[in-house]
């Protein structure tokens, strides 16, 4: 029998793109959720149009907010096998088999999808710097050693979905991840992922200088544990 | 009196206005009028009676009144923004919380069953 897999994408005003990246999701996986996240514009509308199961915040509280509530139903729902998926385009349908074969194979809890184990060199000059620091950070912090520590691209099982405690509402929900994964002791790798930066992307993405606020919320939410 | 005390003194009338206007109108309870009154009254106080501030100062081993004053307020006033920084940070989780129970709650009542896996 094969396992209930749900995909779920956070989107926030995605509304020119999301209607493709839906439409290529539901070619081979018909169980996708779209949490709009309290988006002004037709994300939700286009979302379900393309065949997307919508779950809708009224107003924006952030990725990670809308991830846990994406989990959440899901879980709630049956799911064995979640995989979190960007709603930018950046991510390729085609990579979703190579995320979830471990977890199906049953010998990991959750797959990372990493922009640099293929050493395809296309991130911005900018970025990599703060991701090699980023890298660094996380090591010290989480006591985790991975190459990508801000992809939006994961497969988690439902124990490691059921384990995971979002408490993080926005960007600083990755490093939480991360940490959680060390907390809970579970079984995780790396599997390479394309990114497509594109022009609509690049425009939409993370400012560097987030980095530093993220770090901040990241080390304060987990102090406060 | 000095120009400061004048305009410190009208200035803590005006905010006692203001506490028992809010009172009057329901939004703070009797304690916290009691409580922002008597701060208010505090504050007029030291202004007026600067021999105050002065033993105080002599007390803590500041130099003038003022200092003593303005470490104190310095201190407080960052504690308090500290206090409300972390109300508003449990705020916010709240709010997420409410509005994730709200589009969880919305979708079950559209699709109560599992979507089947065509």
């Amino acid at each position: 029998m094969s396992p209930n897999l749900f995909i779920i994408i956070p989107a926030y005003n995605e509304e020119t793109v999301i209607g493709d990246v839906v439409r290529d999701l539901c070619e081979k996986y018909p169980q996708v959720i779209v949490v709009d996240d309290g988006s002004k514009d037709q994300t939700a509308a286009r979302a379900r149009a393309a065949g997307a199961l919508v779950l809708a915040h009224l107003i924006n509280r952030g990725q990670g907010a809308a991830l846990k509530t994406g989990i959440d139903y899901a879980l709630a729902k049956g799911a064995d096998i979640l995989v979190t998926f960007d709603s930018d385009g950046q991510h390729r349908a085609a990579d979703i088999a190579r995320v979830i074969a471990p977890i199906v194979g049953g010998h990991m809890d959750i797959v990372l999808g990493s922009r640099f184990l293929d050493a395809q060199d296309k991130v911005p000059r900018g970025r990599r710097l703060i991701l090699k620091l980023a890298i660094v950070f996380t090591r010290l912090v989480s006591r985790i050693r991975v190459t990508d520590t801000h992809n939006g691209f994961r497969a988690l099982s439902r124990r490691a979905a059921l384990a995971i405690d979002i408490r993080q509402d926005r960007m600083a929900h990755a490093s939480e991840i991360l940490d959680e994964i060390t907390r809970h002791q579970l079984r995780y790798c790396e599997v390479p992922t394309q990114v497509a930066y594109t022009d609509y992307s690049r425009a939409k993405g993370q400012r560097s200088s987030a980095a530093v606020r993220i770090a901040i919320d990241f080390l304060i939410g987990k102090w406060r544990k | 009196m000095l120009a400061i005390q004048v305009l410190i003194v009208l200035f803590v009338l005006f905010a006692i206005s203001r506490v028992v206007r809010r009172f009057r109108g329901g939004g703070i309870s009797p304690t916290e009028l009691l409580g922002w009154t008597g701060f208010w009254i505090l504050v007029a106080v030291a202004v007026l009676t600067p021999e105050l501030t002065q033993r105080l100062a002599r007390l803590l081993g500041v130099g003038r009144g003022a200092d003593a004053i303005l470490y104190l307020a310095v201190v407080t006033l960052s504690y308090a923004f500290f206090r409300l920084y972390m109300r508003l940070r449990d705020l916010e989780r709240q709010l997420t919380i409410l509005v994730r129970a709200l589009a969880l709650d919305k979708a079950n009542k559209e699709r109560p069953s599992p979507p089947s896996t065509a």
